[in-house]
């Protein structure tokens, strides 16, 4: 087993010392016209708030690209929801819980049964946007000031929402998929600004915490919007008008940073009671707010730098590429086959499609496979991803994820790394996923897919 | 809990007064002549606002698909709604194409990574759509308006959720361009 280990080290040495001279480098230094790749530049990252939809998370991001434009100094700015929901139990929200508030105030109002199965006023209460509560307030004024209890008491319930994950936080196995993503966006330089809103910051703080010990400070910036957590990691705006995290401090179960946006710069509005949603508050370009955040992201874009390649801990951009990381030490390997049958794995790099441009043998991983930006050389057919525990990490967990240039994540598995099985695992590893690459006849366009 | 509460419902209040009688730029006065029987009721006033065309008319059956006749993948009711809209066609192409997206997503299946992730696909292009067709804040607002269309019943609801549920702790790209699908 030494023998073998050792002989993988000379060989990891080897392909880093030419790598260092360019020679094994296929994607990196090279352009073609026919790139299947964007280049480096920025990611935008933005956690989104408590009980977003995945269709509101969506808008925030859209909203703060609007603000922030699709490039910067010249480089481009990808924009990447990193999705996060409110619930403590695997499989639900904790929206559940404000539904069965909606229904039963509802009842209250109505007892005919008749506002609350109409779930569009669910909604409403939820945002404090009331177009369709005002329209039967308009024929029956004496409902409003029941509607403003039940938006009193929905507010409240976001409030505990926010409250119970500050002191209940998601596990190392929440974040896993979202810190293998952060992994392969630093191993391809790109330089990352992470955005957050109200319990979103609780995500952010710990992805920065997750990524800043492999890139450093320089090349990853937190901006806070709302922040609901006790400790920032960055700048951060808070309004006084944010009934919610200001909420917060009065309550007393979580502190919060103090606010920094007066009431004259951001003022209350109608448009949203509440004061703490991104986009009806904080990006809302008839107040102040809007002004303050762009303030904070372009001094976070000023600031980032691309990070520092280092040997074996740089990887290159792919038409997609694979992402194996683990739970502690050991060795875990990453092998991919192509449809031409090549295997490209430690003792192997260079496929006839793709490479493993970072190998791991000490722990937690990062390995990293591309395939290539060009089009000529992708090809079609089945590319089959297995994982090996070559020495030392029984027990543990591997999380692999396959993602594209420009469409992001693709598929993300979690599984056991199984029995130590030092090089005779080579041949025959734990398979983990396929990724079908096909061609478009008429358009050339390639896609994607995993299974 | 009741000290926050308070403050809470002194907040809204305060909010709410501050900015005069608390409704939106309606009337707040109902459209009905002086010969209509007075409401008396919540219902009644649902009912009302229902007769008046003040509220959609919506699809509320137990299914989470609904009717879609025409096999857009689009809820009739939503379709009609829409095309009573004043906004322009392209605005209007979005809004059916943001009503696309969620009713994919309430029907994804949630075991299968790859369609939950085409889903979320589907859901970011109609977000960078909308707000390619119309400013910052109305893109928003008729985004969720299309939203809270789409998931009315409490069956959808519970769809919407459990897609919700199983994309957390996942990540989902903006695209390059506007996002449209037309």
């Amino acid at each position: 087993m030494a023998v073998q280990t050792n002989m993988k080290v000379q060989i990891t040495r080897c392909i880093v010392g030419l790598l260092l001279i360019g020679l094994c480098n296929l994607g990196r230094s090279q352009s073609y016209s026919n790139s299947l790749c964007l280049p480096v530049g920025y990611t935008f990252g933005f956690f989104n708030g408590v009980w977003n939809t995945p269709r509101q998370a969506a808008d925030g991001l859209v909203a703060l690209r609007d603000l922030t434009g699709t490039s910067y100094k010249s480089e481009p700015i990808q924009y990447e929801t990193f999705y996060n929901t409110t619930g403590s139990v695997s499989g639900a929200t904790g929206l559940e819980d404000v539904a069965e508030v909606f229904k039963q105030r509802a009842h209250e109002i109505d007892s005919s049964g008749e506002l609350e199965s109409r779930f569009e006023f669910f909604w409403e209460s939820l945002s404090g946007e009331k177009t369709f509560s005002q329209r039967v307030i308009n024929f029956y004024p004496s409902a409003g000031l029941l509607f403003e209890q039940l938006y009193t008491q929905i507010t409240s319930k976001l409030m505990d929402a926010i409250a119970y994950l500050s002191s209940h936080p998601p596990t190392e196995a929440n974040y896993a998929s979202h810190n293998t993503r952060l992994s392969t966006l630093a191993l391809q330089r790109q330089k990352l600004i992470l955005v957050a809103h109200s319990q979103g910051n609780l995500f952010a703080n710990h992805a920065y915490d997750f990524i800043v010990a492999k890139i450093g400070a320089g090349s990853v910036k937190v901006v806070h919007v709302a922040p609901a957590s006790p400790t920032l990691r960055g700048d951060d705006a808070l309004a006084f008008i944010d009934l919610v995290i200001n909420g917060l401090r009065i309550q007393g179960a979580t502190s919060v940073p103090p606010t920094n946006i007066s009431v004259s710069e951001l003022p209350a509005s109608l448009s949203d009671a509440s004061g703490h949603t991104l986009v009806g508050t904080y990006l809302d370009p008839s107040r102040g707010g809007r002004t303050r955040v762009k303030s904070l992201i372009d001094v976070a874009l000023d600031a980032l730098k691309t990070p520092v390649p280092s040997a074996n801990s740089t990887g290159s951009v792919g038409s997609f590429t694979i992402t194996l990381t683990w739970d502690g030490t050991g060795d875990v390997d990453l092998h991919t086959v192509e449809p031409n049958g090549a295997h490209s794995f430690y003792g192997s790099r260079a496929g006839k499609v793709g490479y493993l441009d970072v190998d791991n043998i000490v722990g937690l991983g990062p390995e990293h496979y591309y395939a290539s930006c060009d089009a000529a050389v992708l090809q079609t057919g089945i590319y089959h991803v297995g994982i090996n525990n070559y020495a030392r990490a029984t027990g543990r967990k591997a999380t692999v994820q396959v993602s594209t240039s420009n469409g992001g994540t693709l598929g993300t598995r979690t599984l056991d790394v199984g029995p130590e099985r030092g090089s005779s695992g080579d041949a025959t590893p734990v398979q983990v996923m396929n990724i079908a690459v096909s061609k478009d006849p008429m358009t050339a366009k390639f896609s994607f897919s995993v299974h | 809990m009741r000290i926050y509460q308070a403050f809470v419902g002194l907040c809204v209040t305060l909010s709410l007064n501050a900015c005069g009688s608390g409704s939106s730029s309606e009337s707040p006065l109902p459209p009905a002549g002086n010969n209509a029987p007075a409401i008396k009721s919540a219902v009644e006033a649902i009912r009302a606002a229902d007769s008046a065309g003040s509220l959609p008319k919506l699809n509320r059956d137990a299914t989470v698909a609904g009717v879609d006749a025409d096999k857009n993948g689009v809820r009739d009711d939503l379709d009609a709604y829409i095309a009573t809209l004043p906004d322009t066609p392209a605005q209007k192409a979005a809004l059916v194409q943001m009503a696309f997206a969620i009713n994919n997503a309430l029907t994804a299946d949630t075991a299968d990574q790859s369609a939950l992730l085409a889903a979320s696909k589907l859901i970011a292009n109609a977000a960078a759509c909308s707000h390619a067709r119309y400013d910052t804040v109305t893109a928003s607002k008729k985004g969720a308006e299309i939203e809270k269309l789409a998931v009315n019943t409490k069956t959808r609801f519970q769809a919407y959720n459990k897609f919700s549920a199983a994309l957390n702790g996942t990540t989902f790209v903006l695209p390059q361009g506007d996002g449209c699908a037309n």
